[in-house]
């Protein structure tokens, strides 16, 4: 989807305005001193740098909790759906983060689609903010879903040394910009994006030593390489790094029934395949009750089984499992967390192979 | 948009009790327009709302198709909750899902079907459609052990397998408790294909029981002649949706709900996490 128009926007209030007059609008505002994914009115101030929120958007496209329908007993039981009419926005979306809902879109989707995240999927305006400098943990560049996004966006914002370029995706994004009568962005505007981007892209010093294409060979080679041991046992499968993960998408279902005994809901809940009883089958039988076996499955599964499953990357890269993991890092000797990918994949080679120029994040701790 | 989730109601019209934790429930939907098409070896999703859902193969005939089977072993808090219900009780019912087995790739073929335990659910319907449609396949041996003579389910059809022609049932059980009369073999499955007269070169092979006891079985399989890429298997995990979303199903890149339950044996060797072809 190329860009239809590109246009020049002096401050983000004015579509901010234009957004939430048809939509419930969430984007990046401080919180705890981070930031995190909270609904916005005409006064919020959503941050449009690359804002590596606590949790990725996923949870307003498939919440924590979600009735899957409600349920009545009497003769036999009746069954109803919930109404999931309302219109989304998200507003200053990473592009790693839109990236990661296109891996969604591939899991809900598919032959038997959840009808549940797609309404909400396809009542989701996008509203995304290319990153004009990239967080530490980041390594978007090794993927390419960052820090520029190239399509699948209705309206994408750039930040620009005096106001913002505004570019339009689609005829929803159209839609939405049309009232504003924005003036068209010049040459310079799209030049200026353009430096951005690339000193942005050139400032990300966090790299996969392995070539995306590569990895499912390296990975798949490398399944019982002794590095795994260590990395696992200090692992304290929390299930931090797939809750924060924007493309981890596994759930649980269960049963609620009121005190009355006469009515119920059936839900689906966040689960992580870090946790024990994840795969658990009757008579405590457990394929993987080795805690190193549940952290291949996390690590292969994002950065490659996903890939061939659908096509697109498990892992885009945000960094959030890196930022999240309290696998108390001083304890290993380093400074990074146990569940950064670039760590696992640099562990797994040979000193031999790293080559130059590549930085272990933080190093080792002398 | 058709929502998958949604389970329809069948009504229990019949229960035969198996072995003192093991019933067939024969289930018809409320619905009768709709009878249930599926292929032996393919599973539903059962709910008792308010208590949840599981997977379980559906194991009767597949040429039935406006009342269907089920047959459950008693586990854990669904399993119980089923095992209550009586004639007349409604439970919902989504499905069939899963792949089955290769049915359309062993017609005139020898077929040998190992199974342990409750194991062999799976594998009645593809059983009792050989019987129904016997010129379509070659031999079939059946060679099924459980732990002990009462544990052995569809003891009441064995009579009818036995007559059909080039049907050859074999059964074995772990321990034979005191008083107990027990006319066929003490040992392990394996011991079972012994007896086989089926020449493996170009036989298929359907296992399914306890991993661990399918990996002794695929062994002895290989040893005596079989290809391993005739020789399947219906693995079990966990799961809650059935259709490759929550996950929880997952053995490396495949889905054992939409990509399993049966695999070929060379298809589980390259899977991780398997106590089938490797122990982790
Ligand atoms: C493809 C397939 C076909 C199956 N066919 C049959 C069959 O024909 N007959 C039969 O008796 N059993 C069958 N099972 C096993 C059956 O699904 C479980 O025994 C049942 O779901 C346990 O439910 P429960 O609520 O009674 O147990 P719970 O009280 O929930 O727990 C008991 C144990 O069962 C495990 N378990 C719970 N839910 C599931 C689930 N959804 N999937 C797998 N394990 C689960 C739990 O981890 C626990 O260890 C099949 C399983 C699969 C995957
Ligand atoms: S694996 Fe880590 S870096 Fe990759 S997308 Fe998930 S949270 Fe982000
Ligand atoms: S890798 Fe870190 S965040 Fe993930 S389960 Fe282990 S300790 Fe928790
Ligand atoms: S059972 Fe949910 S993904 Fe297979």
């Amino acid at each position: 989807m190329k860009s239809k128009s590109a246009l020049r926007l002096e401050n983000l209030d004015i579509l901010i305005e234009a957004v939430l007059q048809k939509h419930l609008t969430y984007g990046p505002l401080a919180k705890d001193g981070e930031y995190a994914w909270q609904k916005i009115d005409p006064k919020s101030n959503p941050y449009m740098g690359c804002a590596v929120t606590m949790l990725p958007a996923k949870h307003i496209l498939q919440p924590v909790w979600q009735d899957i329908y409600s349920f009545k007993f009497g003769n036999g039981f009746q069954i109803k759906e919930p109404e999931l009419a309302e219109k989304i926005a998200l507003f200053g979306i990473s592009p790693c983060d839109v990236n990661s809902i296109l891996a969604l879109d591939r899991v809900f989707g598919g032959r038997l689609i959840d009808p549940y995240y797609w309404k909400r999927r396809e009542n989701t305006l996008i509203v995304a903010a290319n990153c004009t400098e990239v967080a530490g943990e980041s390594f978007c560049t090794s993927w390419d879903t960052g820090p520029e996004l190239y399509s699948n966006y209705d309206l994408l914002i750039t930040e620009l040394s005096d106001g913002y370029l505004l570019e339009v995706g689609s005829p929803k994004g159209e839609d939405v910009v049309a009232v504003l009568n924005l003036p068209k962005a010049t040459q310079d505007h799209l030049n200026e994006k353009a430096v951005r981007l690339n000193a942005a892209r050139a400032a990300t010093k966090k790299k996969l030593p392995v070539a995306p294409d590569d990895l499912h060979r390296f990975l798949k080679e490398r399944f019982n390489h002794p590095a795994w041991v260590p990395n696992s046992d200090a692992c304290f499968s929390c299930g931090n790094c797939t809750i924060a993960c924007p493309t981890c998408y596994c759930f649980d279902i269960r049963d609620e029934v009121m005190p009355s005994r006469s009515i119920g809901v059936r839900r689906s809940e966040w689960d992580s395949c870090q946790l024990l009883e994840f795969a658990e089958v009757g008579f405590h039988a457990n394929f993987r009750r080795l805690r190193i076996d549940r952290f291949k499955h996390r690590t292969i599964h994002k950065l490659s089984w996903m890939k061939q499953q659908y096509g697109l990357t498990g892992c885009v890269g945000c960094g959030r499992c890196v930022r999240w993991c309290p696998s108390w890092p001083e304890r290993r000797g380093r400074i990074t967390s146990l569940a950064d990918p670039v760590e696992i994949v640099t562990d797994l080679m040979e000193p031999s192979e790293r080559y130059e120029g590549i930085e272990r994040p933080g190093g080792v701790i002398a | 948009m058709k929502n998958p989730y949604i389970v329809e109601p069948a009504v229990i019209t019949g229960i035969r009790q198996e072995t003192a934790e093991t019933k067939t429930y024969t289930l018809e939907f409320i619905e009768q327009k709709r009878g249930l098409e599926f292929i032996p070896g393919q599973f539903n999703m059962i709910s008792l709302l308010g208590i949840g859902e599981g997977p379980f193969s559906i194991t009767s005939s597949p040429l039935q198709r406006n009342k269907f089977e089920h047959t459950i072993r008693l586990v854990g808090s669904l399993t119980k909750a089923l095992d209550r219900l009586s004639i007349g009780s409604t439970v919902g019912v989504r499905g069939p899902y899963g792949n089955g087995w290769p049915v359309d790739s062993v017609k005139n073929k020898d077929i040998v079907i190992v199974a342990g335990g409750v194991g062999l659910a799976p594998l009645r319907g593809l059983i009792n459609l050989v019987a129904e449609q016997r010129d379509d396949f070659g031999e079939i041996e059946i060679m099924y052990g459980s732990r002990k003579p009462d544990n052995l389910i569809f003891t009441s059809e064995y009579g009818n397998w036995r007559a059909v022609p080039n049907m050859r049932l074999f059964l074995t059980v772990d321990e034979v408790p005191k008083g107990i009369e027990w006319p066929y073999e003490q040992g392990v499955v394996t011991n079972l294909l012994g007896f086989s007269r089926i020449d493996p070169s170009n036989a298929f092979a359907f296992m399914c029981g306890p991993e661990i006891m399918m990996r002794f079985i695929a062994r002895s399989l290989i040893i005596r002649g079989f290809a391993e890429k005739n020789i399947f298997a219906s693995l079990e995990r966990r799961m809650e949706c059935g259709m490759a979303k929550c996950g929880r199903c997952m053995i490396g890149p495949k889905y054992v709900c939409i990509d399993g339950p049966v695999f070929s044996y060379p298809e589980v060797k390259a899977l991780p996490h398997n106590l089938l072809t490797a122990i982790s």
